[in-house]
């Protein structure tokens, strides 16, 4: 959507403002006022509206720093946007994953191995690790877990945060291959996972806060309409479609960062000061609401001002822990700012210190269904749901969008989504929307999201877990399931394009 | 995007007296107006032809006369088209999107250039967009390009295996469409699908029009009698070029069999590619699956992807 841009500005005192399209203007203020050996008090970032960031404006990029420095070269103001092909190459990319998933079980399905290892790729300038296999530590009980990483460094551009990472790439290895063993097995894949439902984190042997996995699987079948399934594959046909239906879990860390602000009185209401960044998901909304509640007020008189590096210091739109870090300070300085009277400031890196002992998840079940055209190998998707456990849910449209986008992300990374890169060169080919495929309108069809009730006290004031991310996690196996039930031909290869199935 | 300056024609001569060197026409701009933010085109002068009074669409004879500034939309909303010429409407609509249609002309249509990846990148050498700089193509990614009459055959000054984007321009060759021009030269009809070239050694030109030229109406005779069609086979359900697309139409005797046809395939070669082998195998045969295998492997059997697939990654076994 909006491409990375910014503009430059330094007065006549040598201060710099920067206008950036960024995630996190408190870190990007941090690292600009660094590259440029400057103070960070000299230097202000202006970020009230992001069209978009999805990892990508997570952290700074050379555009702002070229602003700056061409603003400082010709003594005006410079404003940088990239095209849409520049974006490709130096605004960062999901690595590439090539993934081994083994699965060892018992004739009842109860998993006894699960080894995932993982190769992946970054550049020689910098060491960027997709964190894949890492859902693999938290999802299913089995006795004997191995998880590896290797990290390839080629003359790429260096790879970056792209919506779930490391959950995303992985938990389209991990689910795919419950899937097959679910077939071998004999199981219906609903029950081979509720079978394998840990009672603490299978890595660290940590408590869940809360986990309600089996509960997200049983309503989304329910929803879905999965109990009549034949589980035989290329059985079900309507004039010239397959037709299939996939499950597939999802999970996305829950936690926080550090992050400060100030309630304060004014104008017959409150304002709350953050250096949040909406970026698109509704922050402001969500930061109105939460501040509203805890000044046990209307939603009406409450202002949040943000996106800002001058409003108190605050951690990135990103990981899923927006609203999760900003509600807890802007819950806490609310909470001083009641007993002062009129303001509160808070800081909860001491509150984020204590968040140990146990392990924060959201988890989801992701149903799909598809139909494939066996002459051509084309693939439709008139059904797609998600069912999540996300703790407390602060506003319900906003949830809602969230969890959608990221299952319509999800569906293009399933059927159409996929860089080129030309070897001579070491560039992107395909490097504009016209030729780099996202699911548009028409390749959506009946899409839906839910969640169930899930009470959490472990989490933050909120009790609410991140919903930025989890949407897309296992969207793409939950696709490529049903590809499988429905022709009987397993696709281990994203994105699943007519040609893979006509192979 | 170069400076430039714009001059709108009164009229076709006027468009063409205006012609000049680095001077371009103007339709829709929905293909130019890209490839001159891209530096793939570079025209100083440009000569908007949209407003010529080349709008309309009339009866010519028993068939049609289609004006070259006549919107996509437009046309695939007339009544007379949508009854008499579905696989045209359904060409047309298959194309881009919704917004685009309304902008795109007749004649842009089917002048709009190869989405090849590697000519629409000037940082890439490209023989169509700088001959004799080579066809990186051949050897890099060529998936989405041309299986039949390419030139990935001859010297790397002169391969070409682009193919042409067009839906409307697939339905336009099976309908037989002539295709007015006037020019410096004066004004002749070309015949769909001859108005586009095979690459041949010269991949820069992909048309037979000369410099000046300027296409002002589509005609269409009486369409060919059975049922029509056009199905287009994309990853995404719009806004997607062809993987392949078929324009069809068929005409079946009470018994069974193919009295006529017409085939033209598109997204596999330079040019709508009109599937005559196939129309002579299929002409006279049962209107059977089996028999359209058969066609479809003749007119196929000189398709050559030839080259070796990109690799699929491997795990190293540890």
């Amino acid at each position: 959507m909006e491409p990375h841009a910014a503009m430059a500005v330094w007065d006549a005192d040598g201060m710099l403002t920067i206008y950036d399209s960024t995630q996190g203007p408190s870190a990007d203020r941090d690292t600009i006022a660094a590259t440029l050996a400057l103070p960070p008090e000299r230097v202000r970032v202006i970020s009230p509206h992001v069209g978009g960031g999805f990892g990508s404006k997570g952290t700074t990029r050379p555009h702002a720093i070229l602003a700056a420095l061409a603003a400082r070269a010709v003594g005006r103001p410079v404003k940088i946007a990239l095209t849409r092909q520049q974006m490709f190459d130096v605004t960062g990319y999901r690595t590439p994953t090539i993934q081994r998933v083994r699965l060892g079980a018992d004739p009842a399905g109860q998993l006894t191995a699960l080894v995932h290892d993982v190769v992946e790729q970054s550049s020689t300038l910098v060491e960027f690790a997709e964190q894949t296999a890492t859902p693999s530590r938290v999802m299913y009980a089995a006795p004997a877990l191995r998880t590896t990483h290797r990290l390839v460094r080629l003359d790429v551009p260096t790879p970056s945060w792209m919506r779930a990472p490391g959950e995303c790439p992985g938990m389209f290895a991990l689910e795919s291959a419950m899937d097959e063993l679910a077939v071998a097995a004999g199981l219906d894949p609903v029950e081979l996972r509720a079978r394998n439902e840990p009672d603490t984190e299978p890595e660290s042997g940590l408590p869940f806060s809360s986990r309600n996995l089996v509960g997200c699987l049983r309503e989304g079948a329910r929803r879905f309409g999965w109990e009549h399934r034949d589980p035989r594959p290329g059985v079900r046909q309507e004039g010239r479609w397959l037709i299939g239906t996939g499950v597939a879990a999802s999970t996305y860390p829950a936690r926080r960062r550090p992050s400060q602000a100030t309630a304060t009185t004014a104008d017959g209401g409150f304002v709350v000061r953050i250096a949040a960044a909406d970026i698109g998901t509704g922050a402001r909304t969500a930061l109105t609401r939460i501040a509203a509640q805890a000044l046990d007020t209307s939603a009406d008189r409450v202002r949040v001002e943000l996106g800002d590096s001058a409003l108190p210091p605050a951690s990135l739109a990103g990981g899923s822990m927006g609203t999760s870090s900003w509600g807890s300070a802007v819950v806490k300085a609310c909470e001083a700012m009641l007993k002062d009277g009129r303001t509160g400031r808070a800081d909860t890196t001491q509150d984020v210190e204590g968040d140990s002992g146990f392990a924060r998840h959201a988890f989801g079940a992701q149903f799909a269904e598809v139909r494939v055209d066996p002459a051509t190998g084309e693939i439709r998707v008139p059904r797609l749901l998600g069912v999540f456990a996300v703790g407390r849910v602060i506003d319900e449209t906003l949830a809602r969008s969230q969890l959608i986008g990221g299952m319509t992300m999800g569906l293009g990374m399933a059927l159409m989504e996929e860089t080129v890169m030309d070897e001579e060169a070491g560039s992107f080919l395909n490097h504009d929307l016209a030729q780099y495929h996202i699911a548009a309108c028409a390749d959506v069809q009946d899409i839906d999201a839910a969640w169930i009730a899930e009470e959490d006290a472990h989490l933050n004031p909120m009790g609410a877990k991140g919903v930025g991310e989890i949407g897309i996690v296992g969207t793409a196996a939950a696709v490529a399931n049903a590809v499988y039930h429905a022709t009987g031909r397993r696709i281990r290869d994203l994105p699943i394009t007519p040609a893979k199935l006509l192979d | 995007m170069r400076p430039f300056e714009y001059a709108r024609a009164r009229d076709a001569d006027d468009a063409v007296a205006q012609f000049r060197a680095g001077a371009m026409y103007l339709g829709g701009g929905t293909n130019l107006v890209d490839l001159m933010r891209l530096g793939v085109a570079e025209p100083d002068y440009l000569v908007d032809v949209s407003r010529l009074g080349g709008d309309r669409i009339e009866p010519s004879g028993d068939g049609l006369l289609i004006g070259a500034a006549v919107r996509n939309s437009d046309l695939a909303a007339h009544p007379v088209v949508r009854e008499r010429y579905p696989m045209l409407v359904r060409a047309v609509l298959a194309g881009a999107s919704g917004q685009v249609r309304n902008m795109a002309t007749v004649g842009g249509n089917l002048l709009q250039r190869t989405r090849c990846p590697y000519f629409q990148d000037v940082s890439k050498p490209c023989n169509k967009r700088q001959p004799g700089s080579g066809c990186p193509a051949v050897a890099g990614d060529h998936r989405n390009l041309a299986i039949l009459g390419h030139s990935a055959g001859l010297n790397a000054a002169a391969q070409c295996v682009a193919t042409h984007p067009s839906d409307m321009a697939v339905a336009l060759a099976a309908l037989d469409a002539q295709v007015r021009v006037t020019g410096p030269d004066g004004s002749r009809v070309v015949l769909m699908p001859g108005l586009h070239r095979l690459p041949g050694d010269e991949p820069d030109r992909d048309t037979v029009l000369r410099p000046g030229d300027l296409i002002t109406a589509v005609e269409l005779p009486p369409p060919p009698p059975g049922r029509s069609t056009y199905r287009k086979v994309r990853e995404r359900a719009s806004f997607a070029f062809a993987l392949v697309s078929l324009a069809a139409a068929l005409d079946v005797a009470g018994d069974g069999t193919v009295r006529g046809c017409r085939l033209a395939l598109g997204g596999v070669a330079h040019l709508p590619w009109r599937a005559a082998r196939a129309e002579r195998a299929l002409t006279g045969a049962a209107a059977t699956a089996d028999e359209f295998t058969r066609a479809a492997d003749a007119e196929l059997a000189e398709a050559q992807p030839g080259w070796p697939p990109r690799r699929s990654p491997s795990m190293p076994r540890t």
